[in-house]
């Protein structure tokens, strides 16, 4: 019997440990949940600097506001010397979390090592180069010719920060990590040498393996905020007591990665046909929410594409019969081998894996056999090209322009061209457009890249989404950006 | 007992249906049918996407059937393998059968068969192998026991004296007489096997999501708990029905005083 | 069993070194597979991989977290506690309950506390835990509101532990009511009735010891599933300890998460193994 004690007694303490440890700010902290949270605070890996400062944690020289507009952040202004070169001049007296001042040495050390550890911020303006000039004067310059230099640094790859001996590292957004434990979430403190930090409240950030537990929680009032709602509580979360839902359009497309390194989806008639098989409508149907993506952009982008993208199953048919695969009872086969593609989603995006199941359906429809599967390294897996059909979240004008989103993802060679894509007449408008500086130029260039795209379709565009963000009484006056890239803001909620 | 025989077809071929037809394509989405009640035309309705919710069940149905019949066979025919095989050679080899044996026990069968899921994915298949493979010690131990407590009768004395060796001694005296109770044991272990890959598929462990279990779909549905509720009691009921049957049937104590491995 | 969690690793479908150049945003050439290689002893025969491994493993080195970037070794010790402490706490408690409860049914067969226990046992067995978990999110989280079973402190712990327990005393009731009524059927104890010793004083004294035995034995068996069975509890209820973190690792390909967590599930029930051969050695009946 003593023994039976002895257990129970260790458990208690080990209970009580749990409780000590994890009660320990919960007074007045505010409490956000988020299906994906930075891995880690190492911002040259992956997609992290984006993560850090959808946070507020880290920030860039240049940010993109709530209406969508550039404006400096840590800079103050960008000058331009020649093609290829360009003067950049810091804002006064901003400091990391630690106290130290934001000079150009400190940029240039650690843009310098971004560029050798990342191969994302190459993809706009190819490799970059860096001086400092005066602790607030940066020259950079440039591979490619770009015609405006803010874009680039708005981009989430070029965040600032600064690389201790000690491998830690320090940002200078409005807050600042206490501790951060994988899959489970960061502790935030207000930065202390941020402008107002003394009226911020800490932050615990907890992350959720999946939306719908996400939900539960904040269904039994765990959270403050919940971003990233799935859709099928939304209506009727919307009409009860004590919290506030709001959904809201963002700038962010939905899309299916078609690798073409695949035998099956290397033949361009292949990738048309699935294209055409997409009824856009009812995927949004089964989102309840969002509408079908016109292209590449949110359809309120001056670069976006205007028509709706078609949808024939006949032709789709004809495409797939003209491409050598004859239609059988059980499917498409050539040869014996079936027509059959694994389609993959990843859970940090719930709608994506809600989408798997029509996507599946609808490809039946034209003969294709679909298996699919949901992962969690999605940036491992895009970067290793181990996949037919990828669906995918990407954020496709960052800084308010189309160039990020053409050049890092589909230009011949690009860093992060998953589909393994090459068109040289699609890179060919690409040049054009890194000589043209005139946005109405730029955008008719932007529209002509995209019809190419629908051609080749290494990428069928599916949706342009709305999300939900779940709200508690005290941050009932939140509003949400349009997209996740500044989810914690220096202004969120008072402290209490 | 033969009411308990004819329970237990019934549920075979109950489960068995969904390999052979359902009333509707499982995977047919279908918007303008979304979380449509019971009728005629879907006698259990449908779900969020409109897809047929008995469709589903049924084969969900076949795939936990394939499930308990892999399991099923490689324990048996596993543990009498090992456990008469090592009885009748004995020595070494006897000892170092009974180890191998012994693994099964160390190691819970649930991390056993999330890491075969990890390895070469989940389906009916590769779940069974695992849980099977995991689950055969426990078997071998007990067929062990049983083949000596035959050999030592003296009717097999006689016929060893006689030259009747290995396969021919196990195939004709000592089988038939360990079978039997061995069979009981498999079964009773049935009901586990059933909750085992239903938490197997509730994990998802980077499965086809799309393909329809029970487990899978509580996992899908339970987002439903408020609006449809009927969706995630579609999913379940079967469970608790499935493994109430075939708990009433084989009592699934009989093995807890005895070494057993857990699902 | 060492070998079984070694051979994971080797038996794997994808080349690792692959997962881990993309997984860590290496540069991939030779060089670079080279060094992984090496740096894994991939390049040196099996045998010696598979001693420097162990080697490795016992001094605390598990390998990098393909998913995290992080020491592997650093991940399951932030994580275990939370999983050992539902695990012992749902035990510890079934246990403890197990005994009145089972005691009280073995007193009178087909009375109260005899249906409550069979019941729950009918019950537990044919009803996944997780299935019971929705229902009870649903019932007391939400429709009642009498526990937060999301809450960020111990609230938290309170269904998962629960869940557990409501387990085990399920089984482990069932095992020692039937242990006590054989102990009941035995001519000593009908002796001591005779002698005019009450049925719950003879019971105790004669049967306790000999169901508590069985009891613990029972034990074994449901602290196998106390680590890999509560997988789904820890995902139902997003609880960060290791099953949680296995699952999302196998939908990375992140193996010497597995690798790691099949010598944790190893070493956990050796240790129960050990432990519960320890106090049956302490209550066999027959020894005393």
């Amino acid at each position: 019997m003593t023994n039976v004690v002895s257990v129970v007694a260790v458990t208690a303490s080990l209970l009580t440990a749990i409780v000590v440890a994890q009660t320990a700010n919960a007074q007045t902290a505010l409490t956000v949940g988020q299906t994906f949270i930075a891995n880690g605070t190492d911002p040259t890996k992956g997609s992290t600097g984006w993560a850090l400062t959808s946070h507020g944690i880290s920030e860039n020289l240049f940010t993109v506001d709530r209406n969508g507009d550039l404006v400096p952040e840590l800079a103050q202004s960008a000058e331009r010397l020649d093609d290829q070169t360009w003067i950049i001049k810091l804002a006064p007296s901003r400091r990391f979390s630690d106290g130290s001042d934001v000079t150009a040495q400190v940029l240039a050390a650690s843009f310098a090592y971004t560029m050798t550890a990342n191969p994302a911020p190459k993809g706009t303006a190819g490799m970059l180069t860096f001086q400092a000039l005066d602790p607030l004067t940066l020259k950079v310059s440039t591979e490619r010719a770009i015609p405006r230099i803010e874009p680039l640094f708005a981009e989430w790859a070029l965040v600032v920060y600064q690389k201790k001996d000690d491998g830690s590292m320090l940002f200078t957004g409005p807050y600042a990590v206490a501790d951060y434990r994988p899959d489970v979430g960061f502790t935030l403190k207000p930065n202390p040498h941020f402008p107002g930090a003394a009226a911020r409240s800490e932050i615990t950030l907890r992350r959720f393996g999946d939306a719908q537990t996400m939900a539960l929680a904040f269904e039994a009032g765990q959270l403050d905020l919940a971003f990233g709602l799935p859709t099928d509580v939304v209506a009727r979360l919307k009409a009860k007591q004590g919290v506030t839902v709001k959904s809201f359009p963002v700038a962010y497309q939905y899309m299916a990665w078609l690798n073409t390194r695949r035998p099956m989806l290397a033949d361009v008639k292949v990738r048309k046909a699935i294209d055409l098989s997409f009824d856009r409508g009812q995927i949004a149907q089964a989102l309840k929410a969002g509408s079908p993506a016109t292209g590449a952009y949110a359809p309120y982008f001056a670069f976006a594409v205007k028509e709706p993208r078609p949808r024939d199953i006949q032709a789709a048919r004809t495409l797939l019969d003209q491409a050598g695969w004859t239609m059988g009872t059980r499917g498409r086969t050539k040869g014996g081998a079936p027509l059959a593609v694994t389609v993959l989603a990843y859970p940090q995006r719930p709608d994506l894996v809600t989408m798997l199941p029509v996507i599946k359906s609808q490809l039946q429809e034209i003969g294709i056999a679909a298996e699919t599967r949901v992962i969690e390294n999605v940036n491992a897996v895009a970067a290793s090209g181990d996949f037919d059909m990828l669906l995918w979240a990407q954020h496709t004008a960052p800084s308010g322009d189309p160039a990020f989103f053409l050049n890092g993802m589909l230009r011949t060679g690009a860093g992060l061209n998953y589909a393994g894509y090459s068109s040289p007449a699609y890179d060919g408008l690409l040049d054009a457009m890194g000589r043209e500086g005139n946005p109405k130029a730029r955008a008719e260039l932007a529209v002509k890249a995209q019809k190419i795209l629908f051609d080749d379709a290494p990428v069928s565009f599916l949706i342009t989404p709305e999300w939900h963000v779940g709200l508690s009484e005290r941050l009932a006056n939140y509003v949400p950006w349009g997209s996740d890239y500044h989810v914690l803001r220096a202004d969120m909620g008072a402290k209490r | 007992m033969k009411g308990k025989a004819a329970i237990l077809v019934g549920l075979a071929i109950l489960l068995s249906a969904g390999a052979i037809w359902q009333p509707f394509d499982p995977d047919a989405v279908d918007m303008a049918q979304r979380h449509a009640s019971l009728s005629f035309g879907h006698p259990l309705g449908t779900d969020h996407l409109g897809r047929d919710v008995l469709s589903r069940v049924m084969v969900a149905g076949w795939r936990t059937a394939a499930v308990l019949m892999v399991v099923s066979a490689i324990g048996f025919i596993g543990g009498t393998a090992l456990g008469c095989g090592a009885a009748i050679i004995g020595g070494r080899w006897e000892v170092a059968l009974l180890r191998i044996a012994e693994i099964p026990i160390v190691l819970p069968s649930l991390v056993v068969a999330m890491a075969a899921a990890a390895l070469f994915g989940l389906g009916p298949v590769s779940a069974g192998l695992a849980l099977g493979l995991a689950g055969i010690g426990p078997y071998a131990l007990l067929t062990h026991s049983l083949t000596l407590r035959v050999m030592a009768q003296p009717y097999i004395l006689a016929a060893r004296a006689m030259g009747v060796g290995g396969p021919a001694l196990a195939g004709r005296h000592i089988f038939p007489n360990v079978a039997p109770t061995l069979m009981v044991h498999v079964g009773s272990n049935a009901g586990r096997t059933v909750v085992a890959y239903a938490s197997l598929a509730f994990l998802g462990l980077g499965a086809d999501t799309s393909r329809p279990d029970w487990g899978a779909m509580l996992f899908e549905y339970r987002i439903f708990m408020f609006d449809d509720p009927a969706l995630m009691l579609w999913a379940g009921a079967p469970i608790a029905v499935c493994v109430t049957v075939l708990n009433a049937i084989f009592d699934p104590l009989r093995g807890i005083r005895a070494p057993r491995a857990e699902a | 069993m060492s070998v079984l969690a070694f051979l994971v690793v080797t038996a794997m479908p994808a080349d690792p070194v692959r997962i881990a150049i993309y997984a860590w945003n290496l540069p991939l050439n030779d060089d670079t597979v080279a060094a992984l290689r090496s740096q894994w002893n991939l390049d040196r025969p099996l045998i010696d991989q598979y001693i420097r491994w162990l080697g490795g493993f016992v001094r605390g080195e598990w390998g990098t977290s393909f998913r995290t970037g992080y020491p592997v070794f650093a991940e399951f010790a932030a994580r275990l506690p939370l999983t050992l402490a539902i695990g012992i706490g749902g035990l510890a408690i079934g246990v403890v309950v197990a005994i009145p409860l089972g005691f009280a049914a073995a007193l009178r067969p087909g009375g109260f506390a005899d249906g409550v226990s069979r019941v729950l046992s009918v019950g537990m067995q044919s009803v996944p835990v997780f299935c019971l978990g929705l229902a009870l999110i649903w019932l007391l989280g939400v429709e009642l509101r009498w526990i937060q079973p999301f809450a960020a402190d111990a609230e938290a712990l309170v269904l998962p532990v629960g869940l557990i327990a409501f387990r085990a005393l399920a089984t482990l009731s069932r095992v020692y009511r039937a242990e006590l009524l054989e102990a009941g059927s035995q001519p000593f104890f009908r002796a001591a009735l005779a002698k005019g010793v009450g049925r719950r004083e003879a019971l105790w004294r004669h049967g306790h010891r000999h169901a508590l035995y069985a009891l613990v034995a029972a034990v074994r068996a449901e602290a196998g599933w106390a680590i890999g069975g509560t997988a789904t509890i820890e995902i139902l209820f997003g609880l960060p300890g290791i099953s949680q973190f296995l699952v999302q690792s196998i939908a990375a390909r992140d193996y010497f998460v597995l690798q790691a967590y099949i010598m944790v599930g190893a070493i956990w029930m050796t240790a129960m193994n050990a432990a519960v051969g320890v106090l049956t050695a302490h209550l066999d009946p027959r020894i005393r």
